[in-house]
């Protein structure tokens, strides 16, 4: 299929290129060529249907008008399933504790400008950690599951509150019959041996934020003094890597305009025994240092396609090839999620920070235009709700009328308020991409999804 | 003619083949699955326990092959108590005339809740169940739990193409006896002929093929869920075969004949 190419080598598209691209009847349905045939993706109910010549043709024609495009579908047995305007509320499951609002890295592109969030920094107490805790716990009723994401700053600066408050979760998530999990994002270079150990026993997701190979990592994420970071955190993530078991270590990579090969990173990350890898592009930093643009976007889509290709051929060859994004773009396509929201930010998931208060996710940590209310009468629910509603997919653009709506939920909201959407070429060309290799798996290694061969 | 073949699980599950009718999706159906207009799932339960065949209704025990599980006591016609401890039936309480709360009957349990748990945690193992006949002490059974589903789906192998419709032929013929007044889309009587009877009132279940003044009897005799299936009641056979013939129109209460 060719569908990245004109994305990546063609001219930049302007506002009104996009506006008049989404005019065209795409917000029904996207039309795609592929070598394992011609298919229909179908924006209502994200139904992906493989057709012949004839009802490609068909459709194609139906592209200009999308009243003519809804009766075909419709024609041919299609069920559309439209997404309501009003977000059906979930409880809230997951809570992040920003336990550590300081950090010993100096990364300059940092959301967390650094740890304080723009704000002198604080470590969190354990009374607020165990009161937001409980609070979750209690809030999700017996029989459900909570996950508790360790955040920061750098969570490790406040070791001692992270343990005791894991200790208490789930001494309490026992009590009251709820399943609890566990995660942390850290820059690894204060990992010990001992941390291992507690991680493992308590069945962690660990994610470390690597940014490239050596010498990118180093410049990108140096410590306060300027040293580089890499091999440090190398060396004390490595145990971790040995005794993951119910643990799982894994990499989360942000992407800038001077980051190397994707493709060489990954497999070096692979080699070293991580679980799996996610990349995404840094679209919004304080300071605007290392935002991607255009043209850096192109490139990162680019190395993103050469990646998925590789994960294509390893799936042929039973291999294992744990590229975050497309394992999740896989599983997503599959079942046919239709998102109304990005996330389960300010909905089913809410940030705690240092002082107690809730915020929409651990990115709006000290912003008052996202608080969500306080431990002491909980989250808010009018603030909830008000925010699902002004953040549903529906009430954005240009997103109402875009084909990829459903899937992409109308990008990171702490992203789009501060930057706008600036990469929604890329989006779009990594979505047409992963139906692609979708379309083929499905057709030639069904028995990925589950699926007798 | 042009046409789409469902590749992911959302167009699986929302496309309508062509031919099929609305009905042919849970969303666009009935779905009421006890018996089911689009599908019955009553005969999935039928072999729940291996060695013996059983029906949802009123917990019912209808064969015992398995001469290792008749030598515990187990026999056609006894009803299921309760499995692993999850009682299959439970005391109905409500007000009595006196509007004083008391137990009224006991009622079955619809078995996609209350063996939701056994199927889930003991598929394939023993789990010790309690039946019991009429007027005798309850006897205990160790029961193997047949496991139909692999990978969340129902199991070929376990349950061939075509089980589940299998008995659909005639749906709403069936429901006549399935259903009572309270469950049924149009007008259905329950209790027909009716006429004052000193303190009480006599009359003919619906379900009586002899309908005459001679075989009339109190409310409390006849309509009790307890005798469908007894012999002197319409089967489903004559349903199938002559349902206007044996039912009758029923106008004013009273059958027209």
């Amino acid at each position: 299929m060719n569908i990245s190419l004109p994305i990546i080598d063609g001219p930049v598209a302007t506002a009104q290129d996009e506006v008049a691209r989404i005019s065209r009847g795409l917000s029904e349905a996207f039309l795609f060529d592929s070598d394992a045939g011609k298919y229909a993706f179908v924006v209502q109910g994200s139904q992906l249907f493989r057709t012949d010549e004839k009802t490609y043709a068909m459709l194609s024609d139906c592209k200009d008008d999308e009243q003519a495009m809804r009766a075909a579908l419709k024609s041919l047995g299609c069920r559309l399933k439209p997404v309501a305007d009003k977000p059906v509320p979930n409880p809230v499951s997951a809570i992040s504790l920003a336990v550590s609002q300081k950090c010993n890295l100096a990364c300059s592109y940092c959301y967390a400008e650094q740890g304080g969030f723009g704000q002198p920094q604080r470590s969190m107490s354990e009374e607020v950690a165990i009161g937001a805790i409980e609070r979750l716990i209690r809030d999700v009723g017996t029989g459900n599951r909570v996950n508790i994401a360790f955040m920061g700053g750098e969570p490790l600066m406040n070791r001692r509150v992270l343990k005791s408050a894991t200790q208490h979760a789930v001494k309490f998530a026992t009590d009251h019959h709820v399943d609890v999990g566990f995660s942390i994002t850290t820059n690894g270079t204060l990992l010990t041996p001992e941390d291992g150990d507690f991680f493992e026993e308590h069945g962690f997701a660990v994610t470390l934020s690597v940014d490239g190979l050596p010498s990118e990592h180093d410049h990108a994420r140096p410590d306060k003094q300027g040293n580089g970071t890499f091999n440090r955190l190398m060396d004390r993530v490595r145990p971790l890597l040995r005794q993951q078991r119910r643990m799982q270590v894994s990499v989360r990579s942000t992407v800038t305009p001077s980051s190397g090969s994707l493709v060489e990173f990954l497999q070096n990350m692979i080699d070293r025994g991580f679980h799996s890898v996610g990349v995404s592009p840094l679209l919004s930093s304080p300071t605007g240092n290392g935002e991607m643009n255009n043209r850096s976007l192109k490139r990162m889509l680019r190395q993103m396609i050469e990646c998925g290709d590789e994960f294509q051929r390893a799936v042929a060859a039973r291999r294992r090839y744990p590229f975050l994004n497309i394992v999740n773009a896989m599983q997503e396509i599959h079942r046919g999620s239709q998102r109304a929201l990005p996330c389960g930010a300010g909905d089913s998931y809410v940030g705690v920070g240092a002082e107690g208060d809730y915020y929409a996710c651990h990115r709006f940590v000290n912003d008052d235009e996202r608080w969500m209310g306080d431990l002491q009468s909980g989250v808010s629910e009018t603030a909830r709700t008000q925010w699902t509603s002004n953040r549903h997919v529906h009430m954005q653009e240009p997103c109402r009328s875009c084909w990829a709506r459903y899937l992409c939920g109308g990008g990171c909201h702490h992203e789009v308020i501060h930057r706008g959407r600036s990469a929604c070429e890329f989006i779009r060309g990594w979505l047409a991409y992963c139906l692609d290799a979708y379309a083929k798996l499905s057709a030639h290694s069904p028995w990925y999804f589950g699926v007798a061969d | 003619m042009p046409s789409l073949q469902p590749t992911n699980l959302t167009a699986q599950s929302l496309y309508r083949g062509r031919g099929n009718p609305p009905s042919a999706h849970p969303i666009t159906s009935i779905s009421n699955c006890f018996p089911g207009l689009e599908f019955d799932f009553r005969v999935i339960w039928k072999n729940v326990f291996v060695g013996i065949e059983v029906h949802e209704a009123f917990n019912y025990v209808i064969d015992v092959n398995d001469p290792a599980i008749a030598a515990q006591g187990v026999e056609p016609a006894m009803r299921i108590l309760d499995v692993d401890g999850d009682a299959m039936q439970v005391d109905v309480v409500g007000p009595d005339p006196a509007g004083n709360q008391r137990v009224l009957g006991d009622n079955n349990l619809e078995w996609t809740n209350a063996l939701a748990r056994i199927v889930q945690q003991h598929s394939g193992n023993t789990v010790r169940c309690r039946f019991v006949t009429e007027g005798a002490a309850p006897i205990s059974a160790d029961l193997t739990i047949r496991d139909f589903f692999k990978d969340g789906q129902l199991d070929p192998a376990v349950i061939p193409a075509g089980t589940l419709t299998q008995g659909l032929c005639s749906p709403w013929q069936a429901d006549y006896r399935e259903c009572g007044c309270y469950y049924w889309a149009a007008s259905r009587p329950d209790f027909v002929n009716a006429e004052p009877d000193g303190g009480g009132t006599k009359g003919h279940n619906w379900m009586l093929k002899d309908r005459t003044d001679a075989n009339k009897a109190l409310t409390d005799n006849q309509v009790t869920w307890d005798r469908i299936g007894a012999a002197d009641q319409i089967s489903y056979e004559d349903l199938y075969q002559a349902w206007e013939e044996h039912l009758k129109f029923i106008i004013g209460g009273n059958d027209q004949s």
